[in-house]
């Protein structure tokens, strides 16, 4: 059960990626990858919000972990786009772009799954 | 295209996952899938690139589907965030500069080879 959920989540989080990277794309300059900085970040979010939400205790916590966490959020986020557009600002000497983006994104990210932890840790407590 | 290459590299995540952390330490597992992942996308966009400059079909089902679902970003801020909640700081430090030096030196040769295929 748990794999089967994991592909639905993976499913459904690719193409939230691939709709919201395509809608920001649209919007913005093309020399800055801010459509994976902003899916990253908001998928960085999530996952301290939903794992603070479920404990051991929760109904269903492992069938929920796989279909939410490992499959939606980990389909939904990605490393190999964000390495890949740092290699194209890399070979495009776009030397301030490729710092923002490599450390920028690591650090926002990092803040936004504590920002996360820390708004599910209230939710868990006001319940 | 996306939806079936998401529903195939989750559950390979968690599959690899599962086996390396039969090896390593936690946050190590989501290391090589990262590392290893990118290294395949840089593979990939090189040789697409070179031989089928139009296809979307690959494109999508592989670069963006499959190895954007197989690596993760949210696990690999949330297993920082673990490190340093349990008083590991400076390992988030390592682990965090590792897998972005790793992952980009293995997403550059990847492309290199990718081009020469």
């Amino acid at each position: 059960m748990e794999w089967i959920l994991t592909a639905a989540g993976g499913a459904v989080g690719a193409v939230a990626r691939y709709g919201l990277g395509g809608y920001i794309a649209a919007r913005v300059s093309p020399s800055f990858p801010l459509g994976t900085l902003t899916i990253n970040v908001t998928g960085s979010f999530l996952i301290g919000l939903v794992m603070a939400l479920l404990s051991a205790a929760t109904p269903l916590s492992a069938d929920l972990q796989a279909l939410l966490v490992t499959g939606a959020l980990g389909g939904y986020t990605t490393f190999s786009t964000y390495e890949y557009e740092s290699l194209q600002l890399a070979l495009t000497r776009s030397r301030k772009s490729l710092a923002l983006n490599l450390i920028g994104s690591v650090v926002v990210g990092l803040l936004g799954a504590w920002i996360g932890a820390i708004a599910g840790g209230s939710i868990r407590a006001a319940l | 295209m996306v939806a079936a290459g998401g529903a195939l590299g989750a559950p390979a995540r968690k599959l690899v996952g599962q086996w390396a952390g039969q090896w390593v330490p936690v946050p190590y597992s989501t290391f090589i899938i990262n590392v290893t992942g990118s290294l395949l996308l840089g593979l990939t966009l090189g040789v697409l690139s070179d031989r089928l400059p139009r296809s979307r079909v690959w494109r999508l089902g592989i670069a963006i589907g499959f190895l954007g679902a197989y690596t993760t970003f949210s696990s690999f801020e949330y297993d920082a965030l673990r490190l340093i909640q349990t008083g590991h700081p400076w390992q988030a430090v390592a682990y965090l500069t590792s897998s972005v030096c790793a992952g980009f030196a293995a997403i550059w040769v990847g492309n290199l080879v990718g081009h020469r295929l």
